[in-house]
């Protein structure tokens, strides 16, 4: 009825009409007040996320910088240039390599010595997608098991659930503050409490460079609260007569896991993995507050994540054009990873009556 | 039921047999307690680190045998049965006897000599050669009051008492006693003024003796465990007193004191709390922190509140679609939206106040809208209905239907959104930059922990202060918290 008039009427006239006698019909008004209640979101997006990723975008494609006396030019995709340019030498043992004026060497792969115009950016990627590759799993895999044995019925289960959380609302700030010492090697209580016994000398966890994603991963086990919380939800879910048709058929523990429980809490794991995903291409905090004594990103750079790159360049070094280049990289292995994630999910999740 | 039976039948195998499968779930249960609890207590260690960590003080903690409960090691307070004394030379003014009297002696100048004269009688000048008294007193034409006192030096050990010199305790060394109850003091501070005479006599309780706190050691003795105070170690060998009996010394060869055990006993300092509240000004981080956490979580709450009533409420336009794209922002990475908004808000002059970290919540966030969303579906409409009915109008709707249907949600995106802010670093760490008026918990604590890296007791009681607010307001919202989690996350 209303998008009849709507359709029909004159723009230009209709608005006349309604400035001179307001007619509200219910169905505008209602779209009105939508409006209205939406507003601090359409607001806030317009200012806060839609303008500003424009403006970034621009940003990257120049040289601004803040505080500089450099005029502020358009440079195209120089930043993003300047990000990837690698220069690969071929240097036998002891010889010394000459890279490009300005590069450094990032990598070295056999004789292969891999210099960068900005070596740090090609290392902030490979600390994060190690520490996405082996601390993520073994993330998830931990709260699943938690969420396992949690939803077991014991005595208490509740009170071990709300244990199990408990480390997820420290801020990392403390936590970090926390395994700076608990993680110290000559008397961390990790290694003296917990290997010595076993008589192993315990690492430098914090020094060593070769044990930076392992330490990363111990400390990210305190913060999968919210991930086991999910699972325990996704377990629950799981109609208990799909385990007792398992049993009559004689399926062990091990087989209705995996035949059942996997299957059934496979959104779940998709969920977790994609927020998991997410969150590691932003972690800083935890490695930014156990490096900021000596240099961030730790010794030779090996806790030196994307994150922390940009806010170096973007906060440090005041070099937004740079840094906006940096962020819109960063959006964009986050789309590709999540898609391919995606991607990859109609193969292995399974959804109840046909999937929501 | 055939199991259930045979409990009161008669026959051993049935009976056995249920026995065996009640035992197995109670043992199974147990183990699987047990268990729990076991990781529990493994997964929260640092916390009980921090917790006892915070309760130590420095010298327990350089203590390499430190152990796990804030305790000191026991200490025996042992005094020693001998009494110190000092080495004085005493500047002692000779005398003589002469008719059972003591008279002083003086520097005689006769004969281009010194002689030692003593004095008989002073009005008279009446003198005796102490190297021929035979001779009998003689007459001296001298001024009396211009000789000097012959002076003998004694090499003294000198007792040390604690002497109460008007009404103040001084540590003075006895050189004599008088006849008459007066004694003869000297000050082994200031060994070259003169020594005092005080009408007092030397009291023995007053002594002084070596005190000290010697360290409780369990120490095998004879096949026997016993607990020593260490007097004094060599690298082979080691002294101890025995408590029970204090003046003998037990002195034991061939034995490691490094490899004793200490006697330890309870030993807390809460006062690390105070000295760490002190410390990182901990009052105005608090401050800053709660301004920024209760104004952001309310704007949070109500702008997520509002947004969540427009998308579930009112069917406009490409609502979905703009449902969606509010999804899309989760995934969103911060930085590509931080740095114009940063250089707009260092242009407005925001930058090193808390308002960049409390305006921009003030207008709905994606997770918050997510969750009120997602409970306010489930807010049946005809509640809404029989309002409108009665004439109410969105906003009446909003008050009077929804938000006291939909609270629980709001707490709870209330409180995400307050331990967000309390335990946020990064955006605090950009935006408040170097101005410590504004500074808040995060950024303070890790500078602190940066600063005094060595001292950890203070570091983890700051630390404790910290998370204290976070801790318990998800203690005491727990359900609530819990459940908007799985809210949030499982249903989308």
């Amino acid at each position: 009825m209303t998008t009849e008039i709507d359709t029909t009427s004159d723009i230009q006239a209709d608005l006349r009409t309604e400035i001179a006698e307001p007619r509200l019909t219910p169905r505008r008004a209602q779209i009105l007040w939508g409006y209205l209640f939406l507003a601090p979101w359409i607001v806030g997006f317009l200012v806060f996320i839609a303008g500003p990723m424009l403006a970034s975008l621009y940003l990257s494609m120049t040289n601004y910088s803040i505080g500089s006396d450099r005029p502020t030019e358009f440079i195209g995709l120089d930043n993003y240039k300047r990000m990837f340019a690698l220069d690969i030498q071929k240097g036998d043992e002891g010889e010394e390599i000459v890279f490009k004026p300005g590069y450094q060497e990032w990598t070295s792969v056999g004789d292969y010595h891999i210099g960068a115009e900005d070596h740090r950016f090609w290392q902030s990627v490979e600390v994060t997608l190690k520490y996405a590759v082996v601390a993520l799993p073994l993330s998830l895999a931990l709260a699943l098991f938690l969420a396992i044995l949690t939803n077991i019925r014991v005595p208490g289960v509740t009170v071990f659930r709300t244990l199990f959380y408990l480390p997820t609302v420290i801020p990392a700030v403390v936590s970090a503050s926390v395994f700076l010492q608990f993680l110290r090697q000559q008397d961390g209580w990790l290694n003296n409490y917990a290997l010595e016994p076993f008589g192993i000398t315990g690492p430098d966890w914090l020094q060593n460079p070769e044990f930076a994603i392992p330490t990363l991963t111990l400390i990210a086990t305190w913060g999968i609260g919210t991930t086991m919380l999910m699972f325990l939800a996704g377990l629950q879910n799981v109609p208990t007569e799909l385990y007792e048709a398992a049993r009559v058929d004689g399926a062990n523990f091990f087989s209705r896991f995996w035949h059942i429980t996997v299957p059934m809490i496979s959104p779940v794991i998709l969920y977790n993995l994609v927020i998991g995903l997410i969150g590691t291409f932003q972690y800083f905090t935890i490695a930014y507050a156990l490096t900021a004594d000596v240099q961030m990103g730790g010794r030779d750079l090996s806790m030196y994540f994307y994150n922390m790159h940009v806010y170096r360049e973007a906060y440090v070094f005041f070099e937004m054009g740079y840094a906006s280049a940096l962020a819109w990289i960063l959006l964009i292995i986050i789309l590709i990873v999540t898609v391919a994630v995606f991607r990859t999910s109609t193969r292995w999740v399974y959804y109840a009556a046909g999937g929501r | 039921m055939n199991r259930l039976m045979s409990l009161f039948t008669n026959n051993p195998a049935g009976r056995r047999g249920y026995l065996k499968y009640d035992a197995y779930k109670y043992i199974g249960t147990g183990m699987l307690f047990m268990f729990l609890v076991l990781l529990a207590t493994v997964y929260l260690s640092p916390l009980l680190y921090m917790g006892s960590t915070a309760l130590k003080s420095e010298v327990q903690l350089s203590d390499p045998d430190d152990p796990i409960i804030p305790q000191g090691a026991k200490t025996y307070h042992y005094v020693s049965p001998d009494h110190e004394s000092f080495k004085y030379t005493y500047r002692r003014p000779v005398t003589l006897e002469y008719n059972g009297e003591e008279m002083p002696v003086y520097e005689v100048i006769a004969q281009g000599q010194i002689l030692n004269y003593a004095l008989v009688d002073a009005e008279t000048a009446l003198f005796i050669d102490t190297g021929n008294i035979e001779a009998g007193p003689v007459e001296l034409d001298i001024d009396i009051s211009s000789l000097k006192r012959a002076i003998e030096r004694e090499r003294l050990e000198v007792p040390l008492y604690d002497v109460d010199v008007n009404g103040e305790t001084k540590r003075l060394g006895l050189i004599e006693k008088y006849e008459d109850g007066s004694t003869l003091w000297m000050d082994p501070e200031n060994i070259n003024v003169e020594p005092v005479r005080l009408p007092i006599e030397a009291n023995p309780d007053n002594l002084v003796r070596t005190e000290s706190d010697l360290r409780l050691y369990h120490v095998p003795i004879d096949g026997e465990t016993k607990v020593l105070a260490l007097l004094e170690s060599k690298r082979n060998s080691a002294t101890f007193v025995d408590p029970d009996n204090p003046e003998e010394l037990i002195k034991l060869d061939d034995i490691r004191v490094r490899g004793l055990d200490s006697v330890w006993e309870l030993e807390f300092h809460p006062e690390n709390f105070k000295d760490a509240i002190d410390q990182i000004e901990y009052f105005r981080l608090f401050r800053n922190t709660l301004i920024m956490s209760v104004i952001g979580g309310f704007g949070a709450m109500i702008s997520a509140t509002l947004v969540a009533y427009g998308f579930t409420r009112f069917n406009i336009p490409y609502g979905n679609i703009l449902f969606l794209i509010l999804l899309a922002t989760i995934m969103l990475p911060p930085q590509v939206t931080q740095i114009p908004t940063y250089i707009v808000f260092r242009e407005i002059g925001w930058i090193g106040t808390l308002l960049p970290l409390i305006v921009p919540h003030f207008f709905a966030n994606a997770y918050n809208v997510f969750l009120l969303r997602q409970y306010m579906m489930g807010i049946p409409l005809e509640l809404d209905d029989a309002a409108r009915v009665d004439g109410a109008n969105p906003l009446q709707i909003l008050w009077h239907v929804i938000i006291p249907e939909a609270r629980p949600a709001m707490v709870a995106a209330y409180l995400f959104h307050f331990l967000f802010a309390w335990n946020d670093f990064q955006q605090p760490l950009i935006y408040i930059g170097g101005n410590e008026d504004n500074q808040v918990l995060a950024v303070g604590l890790q500078r602190f922990t940066q600063i005094y890296s060595s001292q950890q007791h203070l570091m983890m009681a700051a630390g404790i202060l910290t998370m204290l607010v976070p801790l318990a307001v998800f203690f005491l919202a727990q359900r609530i918290f819990m459940q908007g989690v799985v809210i949030t996350g499982v249903e989308k």
